[in-house]
């Protein structure tokens, strides 16, 4: 079975380690270099991109952690919602406690209705730690009860491509950095013709290029601003939105970048507001998609649009890379596989637009529903109609976000639902409240024994942690 | 339009629906300002659908706060742990479809491609013989599984056999605790609202009028309020579920282990449900290839005891109404819809359907959303568990009766087309992400029924095929000595409290156990 890789991207790259680590030799795979970054960039990796690089691809957290500008913890995104609005927390497993065995926000949600101020993020151990700028791994000592899934890290995009890249080289993968010339569908197998004039067939493509064609195009400016830094920001990402378009901030050790977006071309008020005209780039970028036809997958890469409001912005990806690693090397009709592939990235494409669009349609920003199409504008409502009428969230696809996040989510915009679960109702309130203090004080004795977020990674450095 | 704000909800009939319904509503809706009434009148017998159970009854019981034991003395319940096929693929075979999974995924790939490939280099033993929920389900042993997912334990979860009227008498002695108000009659009338053609009352053969905001419609397949008066139409499913009858007759006698058999006859299947007084028999047949004195003389020659009742016969047809919920009325049970009994989902369409309910009801302002989003939640329900039903009679080779030729023969749903072919072509099972049956059911009924792939995963090469044979010989011995160890169903039952001690698994909404948990309900 051999397999061509277009693109060394990121996306490129761990696939193509997904395949080689999961099938070795049974699988050939080349990898053709088409990329040319940009700029220099910063990744987030949520909890389940983290578990996939580090307990399926087989990278230890030091590693990745490590670099020129070593990477920091994310436990969550920082979301200014726009307006006069606070800003909130939305961590990875907002609704990790629990409360007569709901998950914690329908106690919240029952305290508002009596008057209750409090927010959802008070009863978050992550949310508490980023605020307090603090961290620790889950240990043997057990000096914090995060659970894998709330934890995330930040590091530079090419420091995980020059580690992916290495393992393939390691692997013996080559990387050839030549163009593709033309493709010809054969019988059950793709040629391949390159730009230096070989030739070679190959049973599967696998294509990160920005394909325009299969994916819907959306058009953004954007400006982006680097900055170096001696304080280590705290574990998390920041979001703010208003009428102009969204600012989003990640930092690595020493360094912060700054993305300012609007949709469409920006004008006037854009520019003033937030940067020299020279600045401003107008791109256009893809949703989500992912697509199996004739033989070639092709892939977003990680940066698709809207991919920034995303708590874990490689999920999406991750979950098609390991679908697509299962599938690939079936000796098999090449077009069930291909139904499959693409009814299941659908789902996936689905609830990542979901959220992207209720991102965008809860915040002021201008010219939102030029990009929104109709069904997911109804799907949005939908899904907040029915929030708001019962406190219950819609049955998501491709579990990629979870009750809780939407939970969180519609808390951070504000949006409270205003009938609660009858599910709680039969829990006493002073019941809900007792036990919703009896968090807070759990959380309020363990953070303030908990190293330093700086220090914590200067530990991490030195292979201490 | 529903009403504004819902004072009173009015249960239409009593049985297994309408008293698991009671039972929850009771529990989370019951209020001073809501108030809960059931209307059954004793002179309509119930169905006593669900005698055999699948292993979400559980969470229902733990979310009411029912204790097991309590609940298994009340209904003489025994327990289960999968389901017997025999003669389903060919006359001569069988399978059990069992609460767990084969064997252990390695390295993220499923335990069955190894078997595959083992099978392939010649091994002997059978999926079966990897799978702790089949073998201790055939020694008639039991244990709790665990919660700990390194534990064997954890590969398996288990249900009940119950006496399904003792059920329903049992939650009624709850409901009525709870505030509850029944109310014995027989509904003659229906009254509709002229304005807004919501229900607004009931009229009983006595002359009384039950008014109420929103009825549930648990009338079984007489379907009073949603089909007959709200006219909601019927989605016929009977080209791909052919039987249309069943009759049933309990007998004295024991069973030889914690499953229930599904055997098939020439003309449909039989069901034999062990309980802790009696054996629960039935023929689920097709009226267009059997008569009913043909076939109760078949389920006659087959009980293994006395019979301790009269034949009871049932009609139906296989399909589900087009919404479950319309106006301020809601089908809970056999009156939203029918999916013969071969997997035991009944009651757990019952229990979803009232979960969905609860979750989305609201006393006051209930958005015309929440009532489509339930009706979306349940036709994906019923649809997922008519394909895995569909997929029992179409995968047959037998040829020895015109229902089977049929059976075989019959164009079935273009999703299950795919998946058929989809693992017969590349050992894939289809995975989604709610719903019932995964890729361990999927599994049992395609091996179990000679639907064997052409290829397996290429990963599974990964093992020399010595170090394969011994691997699975050592899985193989590992769960058989495990399952010696476990009391027999018996000894459990009689030394329960002593094990409960020890219990470490919870009820989930999942019929594999911790190893595949599913959502809390």
């Amino acid at each position: 079975m051999k397999c061509l890789i277009l693109n060394t991207g990121v996306v490129g790259l761990l696939t193509a380690v997904s395949i080689r680590r999961q099938y070795g030799p049974n699988v050939s795979v080349r990898i053709v270099d088409t990329y040319s970054p940009e700029e220099q960039s910063i990744i987030r990796l949520g909890p389940e991109t983290l578990n996939f690089i580090v307990r399926e691809l087989g990278f230890s957290l030091t590693d990745l952690m490590r670099g020129p500008n070593p990477g920091i913890f994310y436990l969550g995104l920082q979301v200014k919602p726009g307006g006069m609005a606070e800003t909130s927390i939305i961590t990875h497993a907002p609704t990790r406690a629990q409360i007569g065995a709901m998950p914690v926000n329908y106690a919240v949600e029952r305290l508002r209705r009596v008057g209750g101020m409090e927010k959802l993020e008070q009863y978050s151990l992550a949310a508490r730690m980023i605020k307090a700028n603090v961290m620790v791994l889950p240990n043997k000592k057990g000096e914090c009860p995060l659970g894998e899934d709330e934890i995330g890290i930040t590091i530079s995009a090419d420091h995980l491509r020059n580690l992916l890249m290495s393992q393939l080289l390691k692997d013996g993968v080559s990387l050839a950095p030549m163009k593709v010339a033309e493709l010809h569908s054969e019988n059950e197998c793709i040629r391949v013709v390159f730009s230096d004039g070989s030739a070679e067939t190959f049973d599967f493509i696998i294509s990160t290029d920005a394909n325009f064609e299969i994916f819907t195009r959306v058009q953004c400016s954007r400006s982006i601003q680097w900055a170096s830094t001696d304080s280590l920001s705290n574990p998390c990402t920041t979001i703010v939105f208003d009428a102009n378009g969204w600012q989003f901030t990640e930092s690595v050790s020493g360094k912060k970048r700054k993305e300012i977006r609007c949709i469409g071309e920006a004008d006037e008020e854009f520019k003033a507001a937030h940067c020299d005209n020279d600045e401003i780039k107008t791109k256009t970028s893809a949703w989500f998609g992912a697509t199996w036809k004739n033989r070639i997958v092709f892939l977003s890469e990680y940066n698709f649009w809207g991919a920034e409001f995303l708590l874990d912005p490689l999920q999406p990806i991750v979950k098609v890379v390991a679908l697509l690693t299962n599938l690939v090397p079936m000796h098999a009709d090449a077009d069930l596989l291909a139904r499959y592939f693409n009814e299941r990235t659908e789902e996936v494409g689905i609830a990542c637009r979901q959220y992207v669009v209720a991102c965008l349609m809860e915040s002021p920003v201008k010219h939102r529903e030029q990009v929104i199409s109709e069904y997911d504008m109804a799907t949005y409502s939908a899904r907040k109609s029915v929030y708001l009428s019962t406190g219950q969230p819609m049955q998501a696809p491709a579990n990629l976000i979870g009750e809780g996040s939407w939970a969180a989510f519609w808390h951070a915009f504000s949006v409270y639902p205003y009938n609660i679960s009858s599910l709680l109702q039969s829990l006493d309130l002073e019941e809900v409240v007792r036990q919703l203090s009896d968090i807070d004080l759990n959380i309020a004795e363990i953070v303030p024994r908990l190293p330093s977020h700086k220090y914590y990674i200067s530990l991490i450095n030195g292979g201490e942690a | 339009m529903i009403p504004e704000e819902i004072k009173k909800i009015v249960i239409f009939g009593g049985g297994t629906a309408g008293w698991m319904t009671a039972a929850a509503l009771a529990k989370f809706v019951a209020s001073p300002q809501c108030q809960i009434v059931l209307v059954e009148s004793k002179d309509i017998g119930t169905v006593g659908v669900g005698e055999a159970t699948l292993p979400h009854l559980r969470a229902f019981n733990q979310k009411l706060g029912i204790g097991e034991m309590e609940f298994m003395q009340a209904t003489q319940a025994t327990f289960k742990l999968g389901i017997e096929f025999i003669n389903w693929g060919e006359v001569g075979e069988q399978y059990l479809h069992p609460f767990g999974d084969f064997g252990r995924e390695i390295k993220k790939v499923p335990f069955y491609h190894y078997w595959l490939r083992y099978k392939k280099l010649g091994g002997n033993l059978s999926l079966e013989e990897f799978s702790l929920p089949v073998l201790a389900a055939r020694a008639n042993k039991f244990a709790f599984p665990s919660d700990d997912v390194d534990s064997l334990f954890s590969s398996f979860s288990y249900a009940y056999h119950i006496d399904a009227g003792l059920y329903a008498n049992f939650l009624r002695a709850y409901s009525e605790r709870r505030g509850v108000t029944r109310i014995e009659g027989k509904v003659v009338d229906v009254g509709v609202a002229n304005d807004d053609g919501n229900i607004c009352s009931l009229t009983l053969e006595n002359g009384d009028l039950i008014c109420g905001d929103l009825f549930i419609d648990c009338s079984g397949f007489r379907s009073e309020l949603l089909t007959k008066k709200m006219g909601v139409s019927f989605d016929d499913w009977s080209q791909w579920l052919p039987c249309d009858r069943a009759v049933a007759i309990p007998c004295e006698g024991q069973f030889p282990g914690a499953y229930t058999r599904a055997t098939a006859e020439a003309c449909g299947w039989r069901w034999q449900i062990p309980l802790r007084h009696r054996i629960g028999n039935g023929y689920v047949y097709s009226s267009n290839h059997i008569s009913d004195d043909e076939a109760l003389s078949v389920l006659r020659n087959n009980l293994s005891g006395e019979p301790i009742a009269e034949p009871n016969f049932l009609r139906f047809k296989a399909g589900k109404r087009t919404a479950c919920w319309v106006k301020n009325v809601v089908a809970i049970g056999l009156s939203s819809g029918f999916l013969e009994p071969l997997e035991s989902t009944s009651i757990y369409l019952i229990q979803v359907a009232i979960m969905k309910l609860i979750q989305y009801f609201r006393a006051q302002n209930l958005a015309p959303t929440a009532v489509d989003e339930f009706n979306r939640q349940m036709q994906l329900e019923f649809d997922r568990i008519r394909d895995f039903l569909i997929l029992h009679y179409h995968a047959t080779r037998r040829q020895d009766s015109e229902f089977w030729k049929y059976c075989k023969n019959m164009p079935v749903p273009e999703d299950l087309k795919f998946k058929m072919q989809l693992f017969k072509s590349t050992s894939k099972v289809v995975e989604y992400d709610h719903g019932l049956f995964f890729e361990p059911s999927w599994i049992a009924v395609y091996l179990g029924q000679g639907i064997v792939p052409e290829s397996f995963d290429v990963r599974a090469n990964a093992i020399p095929p010595n170090e394969l044979n011994t691997a699975m010989l050592n899985l193989n011995q590992h769960m058989l000595r495990a399952v010696d160890k476990m009391p027999s169903q018996a000894e459990f039952l009689a030394g329960y409290e002593q094990y409960a001690v020890n219990k470490t698994h919870g009820a989930h909404m999942s019929l594999y156990g911790a190893n595949r948990m599913g959502r809390a309900i």
